[in-house]
């Protein structure tokens, strides 16, 4: 199940928000825990077993690595740590590795097309490992309840997409936590802001990303194309990821939680460290905290460190060679700026570092989108004018006239619009002001949320030819 | 520097009751006594959230656009006529008075943004310690000896163990006090009594100073970050509002609008050589402090944190007159107990909050009058010119807080409401739409999309394990919704939204992948994949694919070897693209002419068919449809003319052919783009009826007998999108059509959908007609012609089957199934 389906928004949420409101505080927890657990075995009625196996071992775990001998918990922590990762790889790499085995050794191991990893893996080893790590640091003691750690594991509004929340962050939450129509008010309000940027932004860039990425012949693409492609994914991606992220956010504020932010517009970033503080913020929180700073390399480490970050992040967003090569060119990046120094990067113009950053990402974005490197090769080079596309073509002025006030409106979300006007009415100041953009933001939520509906509605178009051609 | 902060810490940790009161000044040291019963927390509760909030440095950039505006009328004047009267700073005793402007500035928290750089990766500082922050040398501030300090303990190991494993509330411990240090309360609280007329800068100073200054030796594991867990979690537990790490927060409470005027008592940046401020003020606890940390810490554990120091009845007695005069905070009601400490009924949910608000009033009053109290003896001192300026200043700003406070009162509950409501709205709407979409009628078919609507999943275990029956259940919800049409046109009519409105009927637009061709693609292009709409009529673009055109004759040529005494056509059409796209898009579509005569001379045996110049020389005539991807009846009959032509048999001509038309018709393309174009433009639908009587037998795909039925179905049976399927009836087998052309001639037609509108016109050049679609054949071609005796055997395909995914089909049909 995901967030932007009718099922989800129209059978599954309200059944879960009114039988929680329904519910005793103290049962609260339950019912919580109860829907989480239907929302995953709903979508994966096998990979619940593997997510309810990781909740127990870790919370063993847990309390083997708060226990005082240092070796005990040393040794819980490397077991909880392979572990998960095991988990990790195997479920989302285990093709990826075979058939870097079958190329490099020659060998027949057999490897299924159509192996789909279960939603969410990639999320809950993070949040076990996490704990794991913090108990291992003393950061927070080894949770007692198993009820509390399972909810914890489990929480669905987290579950298929992030943020990736840190134990300590939300332990307090378990415990006490408000409930009040205002907190529905908030959380369906982020909710439906995400779902637009899902269904009505990202969905239908992604048209456009496929019109002008995913010819066969991609070689033959033109320079502006090919940019023009490469920005529209951008784009999608982002919107995807914030929009599911600001569901996630507004899910658990429905719910009483406070949920970090993910992301920070980050294509208002004047450099790639920026934004790469703006982009997916807790999965880069992650990556630095536990990571960064492993002292392996000695001195050298805050170089390396970024390189092992980077190939680590590529292989997690996917188990494909152009994933390792888009973190490794990050790291390098960022790397490069590190080692300018920021106060030397400031001293280059804001607008020169903003087109700068803004290449580099759409660098990135092509290598995110071609899992077959030759293409990626190829788009590449018709980027840079190498390519064999020519400059521009009619099909680039058709589909940007056909699409202008999408795009339009996609680059203004990309900047914090809403928030503006809000403060600029705020300081207007009037009580008249005030209940006017009260009410237009409600009316705009509740035709965002019939819009995004519609678009829905039409998600399951299939047409069926009348005829095999 | 510390030399003048440690004057200051001292000269502000004077016992202030005796500055009040006057007459007893309390011992400041005390010898332990017992108690009987542990109180708790000596900092004031109201105190927690400006204090959390600041020290977590989120809310450290005030909105300074709302400080700037605050149009204290009264203040302006007053600061003019001071700075004309008095160039000089007013006297202390007197500054009471101009509050408003002089409300300290916020702590400063100076490390913060790079801290919160640093969670990211590559940020430029690397930081020594494990977990990224910098560890700076401490410069401890000494506290006076004013109470009796005991060994410390060694807290490095037990001081989190205390925080996070909270006992329940403990019985009576007579050891076990809360004590805090002088210089915490000193801190905490509001010193509205301190008068420093020598050192105004220093006071300053010390409000100014980080509050994440060093950190003492004991959390030198990574002291911040445990600091930062705690006001984290009591943040969370006390349910403030978190604030967004990166937008600039207003001081006000959030959904509150703001009034003119309202930010009396909030803080004001002022300039830092002449504010010192007499205002009532929260100073966040100094958590680099051991002392005020310990104490910050006690609040949240019910172990008393430090047992050797000893509060005075000096220090109760300043607890107990600080609390009463507390000013007016947001979240001042917010009086929860510790959660951690009442684990057995851990909910508690925030219910003080509209409490707060109704004795916002009380307290507001409560409030000015105690300042009233203070300053009137202010007014007296000041210069005669001056009095009359600063009481009409006292007075407007009491006007202005109470009316404020009302204004707040107001607001938060308009608030309240407006969130009410969009609660309520957005909820409303969800289950209605839900209960709508369980109630209503639910389609079963689509026929936008000529499929059917799909259906609720049985139960079995088997589904269930492998997942189909959840899928399922959901697919259905998804998919079934009723007035699905409606929708799904209002889909269409808002996807014209996305661009610029059609200008004119020559509007291109691009559906699907598109590039321009240059070699030909591994894999074909299959129609609809990449579509072009140009002048009212939808082309699908054509990639040909490499050595399909090789393939495909290679296929026909052993077909034909298998058959020695069967003469076998083969016909390759070309689909509209050939024929309409405009020069200028020719480059994303390769040539299907090209295609076409590669494979013509490829075929050794068999008889190629070509109908291209046939089609070209019409194709100012209706021969392809505009909005569906096939030809026309019109095409099609062209394409029969050119076939009976290398037939060699008889043929019904235009002129002899009855046609029926009909309108409204819109065909596959527009499922496929959706294009309002289209919908918009519909065209006509005909077919010819030839003269003579033929019958009409349908067979399943393994040629097992099903039916009579019509070779020509009714268009009224279909919808607008599937008139074409009125050929054959829509019927996707095996077709048997006897005729009386009367000449024993027997053709099997193995064909793509393209070759349906061609029967019709056959049914006088053939006594016997077997039509079978490649796609869904199931038996061996060269054994199904022996078996029905078939003199003539027509391959009649498109480009796209010719060249695409549709040729794995032909070559099961030939070679696979052979028995």
């Amino acid at each position: 199940m995901v967030f932007s389906e009718l099922f989800f928004i129209y059978l599954f949420l309200p059944v879960c928000v009114i039988l929680y409101y329904v519910t005793k505080e103290k049962y609260r927890n339950i019912v919580l825990t109860i829907f989480s657990i239907v929302f995953y075995a709903w979508g994966e009625p096998i990979y619940i077993w593997l997510l309810l196996l990781s909740v127990c071992m870790n919370y063993l775990l847990g309390k083997m690595i708060s226990y005082e001998t240092d070796g005990t918990s040393k040794f819980g922590l490397a077991l909880g740590l392979l572990l998960n990762t095991g988990i990790l790889v195997i479920t989302q790499h285990a093709g990826f590795i075979a058939e870097n085995i079958n190329a490099i050794a020659g060998t027949a191991i057999p490897v299924s097309e159509n192996i789909i990893a279960p939603i969410g893996t990639a999320f809950y080893t993070l949040r076990a490992s996490s704990y794991l790590i913090d108990c291992f640091w003393g950061r927070i003691p080894a949770e007692k309840k198993f009820s509390s750690f399972l909810l914890y594991m489990s929480l669905f509004p987290i579950m298929p997409y992030g943020p990736i929340v840190r134990y300590e962050e939300i332990r307090s939450q378990f415990i006490c936590r408000s409930a009040s129509i205002v907190n529905i008010s908030e959380g369906m309000g982020r909710f439906i802001i995400g779902l637009a940027k899902k269904v009505l932004l990202a969905d239908q860039l992604s048209l456009i990303a496929d019109q002008f990425l995913g010819a066969d012949n991609i070689e033959m693409q033109t320079v502006l194309g090919s940019w023009y492609g490469v920005a529209a994914f951008a784009l999608q991606v982002y919107f995807t990821l914030s929009g599911f992220a600001d569901m996630a956010i507004g899910l658990g504020k429905v719910f009483g939680f406070r949920f970090e932010e993910n992301f920070n517009h980050p294509f208002m970033c004047s450099d790639v460290t920026d934004f790469w503080q703006r982009w997916h913020i807790t999965l880069g929180k992650f990556f630095h905290d536990y990571l960064l700073y492993i002292p392996i390399f000695g001195k050298r480490r805050k170089y390396a460190g970024l390189f092992i970050v980077g190939l680590c992040m590529g292989l997690w967003h996917g188990a494909s060679w152009n994933f390792v090569i888009w973190g490794i060119f990050f790291a390098a990046i960022i790397a490069a700026e590190t080692a300018l120094g920021r106060k030397n990067l400031r001293k280059i113009p804001t607008a020169v570092r903003h087109v700068y950053s803004k290449i580099i990402i759409a660098v990135s974005f092509a290598m995110f989108y071609f899992t077959n490197t030759s293409d990626m090769g190829a788009c590449l080079k018709n980027m840079f004018f190498i390519g064999d596309g020519g400059f521009a073509d009619a099909l680039l002025g058709v589909s940007f006239k056909n699409n202008i006030f999408l795009i339009a409106a996609a680059v203004i979300a990309c900047f914090p619009v809403s928030s503006f006007i809000k403060r600029k009415a705020e300081e207007y100041g009037s009580q008249r002001m005030y209940t006017f953009m009260q009410t237009a933001e409600t009316v705009a939520l509740c035709v965002l949320l019939a819009v995004s509906s519609v678009f829905l509605v039409n998600s399951t178009n299939e047409p069926m030819l009348c005829f095999q051609i | 520097m510390s030399e003048k902060k440690n004057s200051f810490m001292q000269s502000e940790m004077r016992p202030l009751s005796a500055l009040r009161k006057g007459s007893e000044a309390p011992p400041v040291k005390e010898k332990r006594t017992k108690r009987t019963a542990p109180a708790r927390v000596p900092v004031p509760q109201n105190n927690i959230g400006n204090t959390v909030m600041s020290l977590t440095g989120q809310n450290k950039v005030t909105d300074t656009s709302t400080m700037q505006r605050t149009p204290f009328r009264a203040v302006n004047r007053m600061q003019k006529v001071r700075e004309q009267v008095n160039p000089e700073p007013v006297p202390a005793m007197h500054r009471e008075a101009d509050e408003t402007e002089r409300i300290p500035a916020p702590p400063v928290v100076k490390e913060m943004p790079e801290r919160s750089r640093m969670h990211s990766i590559g940020m430029e500082d690397v930081p020594e310690t494990m977990h990224g922050y910098r560890t700076e040398p401490e410069m401890p501030i000494q506290p006076e000896p004013l109470y009796e300090v005991q060994p410390e303990p060694d807290t490095e190991n037990e001081e989190p163990e205390v925080f996070y494993e909270p006992e329940p509330e403990t019985a009576e411990d007579p050891v076990s006090e809360p004590e805090i240090p002088e210089k915490m309360i000193s801190e905490t609280e509001y010193d509205e009594e301190i008068i420093l007329e020598d050192e105004p800068e220093l006071l300053y100073e010390s409000m100014n100073k980080p509050v994440y200054e060093p950190k003492s030796p004991e959390y030198d594991n990574d002291p911040e970050s445990f600091v930062q867990s705690i006001q984290r979690e009591i943040q969370m537990s006390h349910g403030y509002e978190p604030e967004p790490v990166f937008e600039k927060r207003s001081v006000y409470p959030e959904r509150t609008p703001r009034p003119e005027g309202y930010n009396v008592y909030e803080e004001v940046s002022a300039p830092k050589q002449e504010s010192v401020s007499y205002r009532k003020r929260a100073v966040a606890p100094d958590l680099s402090n051991k002392a005020e940390r310990d104490e910050f810490f006690s609040k949240y554990t019910n172990k008393p944190s430090h047992r050797h120091v000893r509060p005075t009845a000096a220090l109760k007695n300043k607890k107990e007159q600080s609390e009463s005069v507390l000013p007016e905070h947001k979240e001042s009601g917010n009086k929860r107990e510790n959660p951690f400490l009442k684990r057995e009924n851990p909910f508690l949910r925030n219910n003080k909050k509209q409490e707060s608000i109704s004795h916002a009033a009380e307290e507001e009053q409560q409030e000015t009058e105690t300042s009233e109290q203070i300053r009137q003896p202010a007014v007296e001192n000041v210069r005669p010119e001056m009095r009359e300026v600063i009481e009409g200043v006292v007075r407007m700003q009491r006007l202005e807080r109470e009316s404020a406070a009302e204004m707040e009162k107001e607001a938060v509950r308009g608030s309240k409401r407006f969130h009410t409501i969009r609660g309520i709205a957005i909820m409303g709407v969800t289950i209605l739409t839900g209960v709508f979409m369980l109630a209503g009628e639910k389609p079963v078919y689509s026929p936008q999309e000529n499929r059917a609507i799909a259906k609720m999943p049985e139960f079995s275990v088997q589904s269930l394990m492998r997942s189909e029956y959840t899928h399922g259940i959901s697919g259905y919800f998804n998919d079934a919704v009723p007035m699905r049409s409606v929708f799904k046109k209002a889909v269409s009519v808002m996807s014209n939204l996305k661009g610029l409105p059609e200008f004119d009927k020559n509007e291109t637009a691009f559906y699907g992948s598109a590039a321009e061709m240059g070699e030909a693609p591994e894999k074909a292009l299959e129609i609809g994949e990449s579509v072009i709409i140009n002048n009212l009529r939808a082309m699908s673009l054509y990639s040909g694919s490499q050595g399909g055109e090789e393939r495909y004759a290679e296929l026909i040529n052993e077909f034909t070897k298998s058959l020695p005494d069967t003469a076998v056509y083969s016909m390759v059409a070309p689909t509209a693209v050939s024929f309409y796209l405009p020069e200028k898009y020719q480059k994303y579509s390769a040539s299907e002419k090209e295609s076409i005569d590669k494979i013509n001379i490829l075929l050794s045996d068999a008889v190629p068919v070509d109908v291209y110049p046939i089609l070209a020389e019409h194709k100012e005539e209706e021969i392809y449809a505009r909005t569906d991807h096939h030809w026309t009846s019109l095409g099609a009959y062209y394409a029969c003319e050119a076939f009976v032509k290398a037939a060699e048999t008889d043929f019904t001509y235009k002129t002899n052919l009855t046609a029926n038309t009909f309108s409204g018709y819109v065909g596959s393309m527009y499922t496929m783009t959706g294009s309002k174009v289209l919908s918009n433009n519909p065209e006509n639908f005909e077919y010819f009826i030839a003269p003579g009587r033929y019958s009409t037998e349908y067979y399943d795909t393994s040629f097992r007998f099903m039916d009579h039925g019509k070779l020509i179905g009714s268009v009224a049976d279909h919808s607008p999108v599937n008139y074409y399927s009125v050929f054959l009836d829509g019927n996707n087998n095996i077709v048997h059509v006897t005729t009386e052309a009367g000449n024993d001639r027997t053709l099997v037609v193995f064909k793509d959908s393209f070759a349906n509108a061609m029967i019709p016109c056959l049914t006088t050049s053939f006594s016997d007609i077997y039509v079978c679609d490649i796609t869904t054949f199931e038996l061996n071609a060269h054994d199904f012609c022996k078996e029905t005796g078939a003199t003539d055997v027509l391959f009649a395909v498109s480009t796209f089957s010719a060249a695409g995914e549709n040729l794995d089909c032909l070559e099961d049909i030939i070679t696979d199934n052979a028995e």
